[in-house]
């Protein structure tokens, strides 16, 4: 047994709980460290001691304001909201706050429902408008792919006229160095 | 009401939860000295313990229908006058804090109330009660908690586990070492 082992057995040696085995390992310690039995007596003096503190009393009045407290907790929920006050049950500044979220709901939803006397149902406009340029090329008609196509040529073009300029420039370069 | 003695506390609860004001009473009168003990062990203040205890036997009042017969009604209302108990405490630390933070540094250093111990047996053991009070209080919350309910309410192993919600082996582990270092801060007094 170690010092660490000796501390954490303390208080089971002296409630008496240890096995027999550790008891015996416990002893054998205290007897070749004489000064580990002061701390033994020290811990079990602490406990006795403890043990003869005396029990604290509540005060005389304590029942009457014990009482007073329950009959403010038993009356708490009455006094928040009068039953007379109520609308199913909420309270009137909940009740209008729903009322006002279902009837926007509803009026939200009716926004939404198409008019059926325009026959199939029509697509509205700001969908039709953020819609067209994610179109897929399939789905896109003939002109409008066509345009892009050319579109596509004119820079691939454009991008080797540039290549171009930029090769000649480079060897114009390489010359004057030689040159010089 | 002797006759309220026939029966145990979770008896008087489940009277209690079924209607009967009089088993609260009862179990108040059963219960209120020895929450007053812990509480007051724990806080060190009489007049912040006695709200405490109040707070926690109104709770019991208010909250009846949370028991259940599972566990012992002296668990549960330690439990709860516990956690009130550390709730207040950590109040009362924040407050501390800002009430320092708002001094100059002159005006925190203060002194203790000197503990003159007189002659005579009785003051002789009501300044060791002293002495060890302010050891309780220097404790760490989770080692003041057990020690208390082990050394001075006396309640087993098993139901301190319970109350705290932490398993035995910690618990014996803490009242250990509460006590190690409790023994470290009264050894220059001689009564122990």
């Amino acid at each position: 047994m170690d010092r660490y082992q000796f501390e954490d057995s303390i208080s089971e040696y002296i409630e008496n709980t240890l096995t027999l085995s550790q008891r015996k390992d416990f002893e054998d310690y205290i007897e070749n460290n004489p000064e580990s039995v002061v701390l033994v007596e020290r811990v079990r003096s602490v406990i006795n001691n403890m043990q003869k503190m005396p029990d604290v009393k509540t005060s005389p009045d304590f029942m009457g304001q014990l009482m007073r407290k329950v009959d403010v907790e038993k009356n708490r929920p009455a006094q928040r909201v009068k039953p007379g006050n109520t609308v199913f049950g909420f309270t009137p500044l909940y009740a209008g706050l729903m009322s006002v979220a279902v009837v926007g709901l509803i009026m939200i939803g009716l926004q939404m429902i198409p008019d059926s006397s325009q026959g199939p149902t029509p697509i509205p406009n700001h969908f039709t408008q953020e819609s067209a340029p994610v179109q897929s090329p399939a789905t896109q008609p003939h002109e409008l792919r066509m345009e892009s196509l050319a579109g596509a040529e004119e820079d691939s073009a454009n991008v080797e006229v540039q290549m171009d300029k930029r090769r000649s420039n480079i060897k114009n370069k390489i010359r004057l160095v030689k040159n010089q | 009401m002797d006759k309220d003695h026939r029966y145990t506390d979770e008896a008087l609860i489940i009277r209690f939860q079924q209607g009967d004001e009089r088993a609260y009473i009862e179990l108040v009168k059963r219960y209120r000295d020895r929450l007053m003990t812990f509480v007051f062990r724990f806080v060190g203040d009489m007049e912040q313990a006695e709200d405490i205890v109040q707070d926690a036997l109104v709770k019991v009042y208010t909250h009846k229908h949370y028991y259940k017969e599972i566990a012992k009604f002296s668990t549960w209302v330690y439990t709860i006058a516990g956690n009130l108990a550390k709730t207040e405490l950590r109040k009362r630390k924040r407050r501390k804090t800002t009430l320092l933070s708002q001094m100059g540094h002159e005006e925190r250093d203060y002194d203790l109330p000197a503990v003159q111990p007189e002659t005579g047996e009785a003051v002789e053991s009501e300044f060791a009660e002293v002495q060890i009070q302010e050891a309780i209080q220097e404790l760490p919350l989770h080692f003041r908690t057990v020690v208390i309910l082990r050394d001075i309410q006396e309640l087993s192993y098993e139901e301190i586990s319970r109350i705290v919600d932490v398993p035995l082996g910690t618990v014996k582990s803490r009242i250990n070492r509460a006590r190690l270092q409790l023994q470290e801060a009264l050894k220059e007094f001689r009564h122990y």
